[in-house]
């Protein structure tokens, strides 16, 4: 038995600040769809074949100025074809550590009152599981990250074209991970390849004197900055929807606009997101 | 009512998991040309449909479809070299329902693709079958079946020589031909005779490696095909959607059995 705050988790050798979340197992059994004489009794599926054992899921982490922001951008722009370590322990009892994790998805947001905060999705075909510290023992663990989390208020976002105060924001990447499986005499994955990368943010505007979209139908550029971190950047973004909606007497009147992030194909090619 | 799960499946002596087919019977009509002629008259009661015709004898040509299991494959390996004699074919769909007869082979499936089983299926030409209805109502609770038949054979536990293929499928194929003769009977006859014609094979797959090779080995958990003489026949590599692998598609034709088993 443990309680919550006894978990942490390292992304490669970088602490973060976990919430949540995890890698879990997948195995997925291929089930048979054959007729096995079966009454009506003990109906049932009765036969399968074994399959990859994967691990998914997602880590939810807020973010921090120790350091592990230089991991994350490596992991889900620069480097997003490669694996990375990860060890996670739910409970500081029980320890899994994955070798080689490739990253799915990410999401990062913040708003009003709250920390920049974010979601990490991995795919790993190997864990290696440990266990056997006690609640009892009270153990101290790896000890506190050394880097403390981001408020909304550092942060800046910012839609080109748009005016207003910057209320909340997110941006959200989707690799298409595509893990290759082969009929090669193993259970274990031929390769695991990134598809396109899918960019998508959302921005909620305020401003007394009316805030402004900027104008459907024409390119700009979404950016964030994370101070004392870093940022990332939709360097080519098209308006996907514009909500600026009445609302309810007691809140206030706000525009959320959501774009999707196009490659930039010309001298200098970029991706829908930059990560820097 | 009855449902698929009571049903189960028997090739040669191997219970299969079976997910499909039966011998089903078919009546042959020998017609006529010559049409009726003349013109339309009321009533509309008196209207010929169709054409003279005369029933031949009747055709008992069917397939089985199955995901492999290590005693089917042995069974239908050696049906594949043993082209001169019958496999035996069992069928139940229900409770108490047969459908069983000696059947002669036209074609013989294998194929496996990511995240399936390894299926089959068998087309035959039988000489006849033995059939009984059997009951529509849920009445016994099984026949115990069950544990004879072996367990399905994953993707991942195949492989095939020469490339790393995320799929493949193995056709062998032949001509099974009836003779029937002129012997002044009142009644159909049976065939006189019955003769398989030239094999073929024929062998296509999606790899990501080049493939040439003159040899081709399929393994298929434990058994394995082995085939001389491969010639290419078709050889693929072509843009794809941006999310998908890049492939190489494959279509050979082996004209040598090395051994099936």
């Amino acid at each position: 038995m443990s309680i919550g705050y006894m978990g942490w988790a390292k992304l490669v050798d970088a602490r973060v600040l976990p919430t949540g979340g995890g890698f879990g197992a997948a195995p997925e059994p291929i089930y048979s769809s054959a007729a096995l004489g079966l009454g009506w009794r003990n109906a049932g599926v009765g036969k399968y074949a074994l399959n990859v054992v994967k691990y998914e899921g997602s880590l939810d982490i807020d973010i921090d100025d120790g350091g592990s922001w230089t991991t994350i951008a490596s992991w889900c722009y620069m480097q997003r074809v490669s694996p990375i370590a990860v060890t996670i322990s739910p409970d500081n009892a029980t320890v899994f550590t994955y070798t080689s994790v490739y990253n799915t998805s990410l999401s990062v947001s913040t708003g009003q009152g709250n920390l920049v905060s974010a979601s990490l999705g991995g795919l790993s075909f190997s864990r290696a599981e440990t266990a056997g510290v006690s609640y009892l023992a009270n153990i101290n663990g790896i000890g506190c990250p050394s880097g403390n989390p981001i408020p909304y208020w550092a942060t800046t976002a910012t839609l080109g074209g748009s005016t207003g105060s910057t209320i909340e924001w997110s941006v959200d990447v989707t690799q298409n991970t595509l893990p290759i499986y082969a009929c090669a005499g193993s259970r274990t994955p031929y390769a695991v390849l990134q598809g396109q990368m899918d960019a998508s943010a959302s921005i909620t505007l305020y401003s007394e004197s009316g805030a402004s979209g900027g104008g459907i139908d024409t390119e700009s550029t979404f950016g964030v900055s994370i101070t004392g971190v870093g940022g990332l950047s939709l360097p080519r973004t098209l308006i996907e929807s514009d909500s600026y909606d009445i609302s309810d007497p007691n809140s206030a009147v706000y525009r959320t606009i959501s774009v999707k992030g196009l490659a930039k194909c010309d001298a200098g090619n970029e991706a829908p997101c930059t990560i820097t | 009512m009855a449902l698929g799960y009571e049903g189960w499946m028997k090739i040669g002596d191997a219970y299969a998991l079976g997910t499909g087919g039966g011998i089903p019977e078919s009546e042959t009509k020998l017609e006529s040309s010559s049409g009726y002629g003349g013109q339309i008259k009321a009533p509309i009661g008196e209207i010929g449909i169709g054409s003279p015709r005369i029933y031949d004898w009747q055709k008992w040509d069917g397939s089985v479809d199955f995901e492999a299991n290590d005693g089917v494959l042995g069974v239908i390996l050696g049906a594949a070299l043993d082209r001169q004699n019958s496999v035996s074919i069992f069928v139940k769909t229900r409770q108490g329902n047969i459908q069983q007869g000696s059947v002669f082979w036209n074609s013989i499936s294998l194929q496996a693709s990511q995240g399936s089983l390894v299926t089959g299926s068998l087309d035959f030409t039988g000489l006849g079958r033995e059939y009984a209805y059997g009951l529509w109502e849920q009445t016994s609770n099984g026949e115990g079946v069950c544990q004879l038949i072996g367990d399905p054979i994953p993707y991942w536990n195949t492989s095939v020589s020469g490339g790393t293929f995320l799929s493949w499928n193995i056709d062998f194929s032949q001509d099974v031909v009836r003779f029937f003769t002129c012997e002044n009977n009142i009644v159909p006859v049976e065939p006189k005779f019955l003769a398989v014609g030239p094999m073929s094979i024929v062998f296509s797959g999606i790899s990501i490696e080049n493939v040439s090779s003159s040899s081709l080995t399929i393994g298929v958990g434990s058994r394995t095909l082995s085939f001389g003489k491969v010639e290419m026949q078709n050889h693929q590599d072509t843009l794809v959607d941006p999310n998908a692998p890049v492939v190489i598609s494959i279509e050979a034709h082996p004209y040598e059995i090395v051994s099936l088993g």
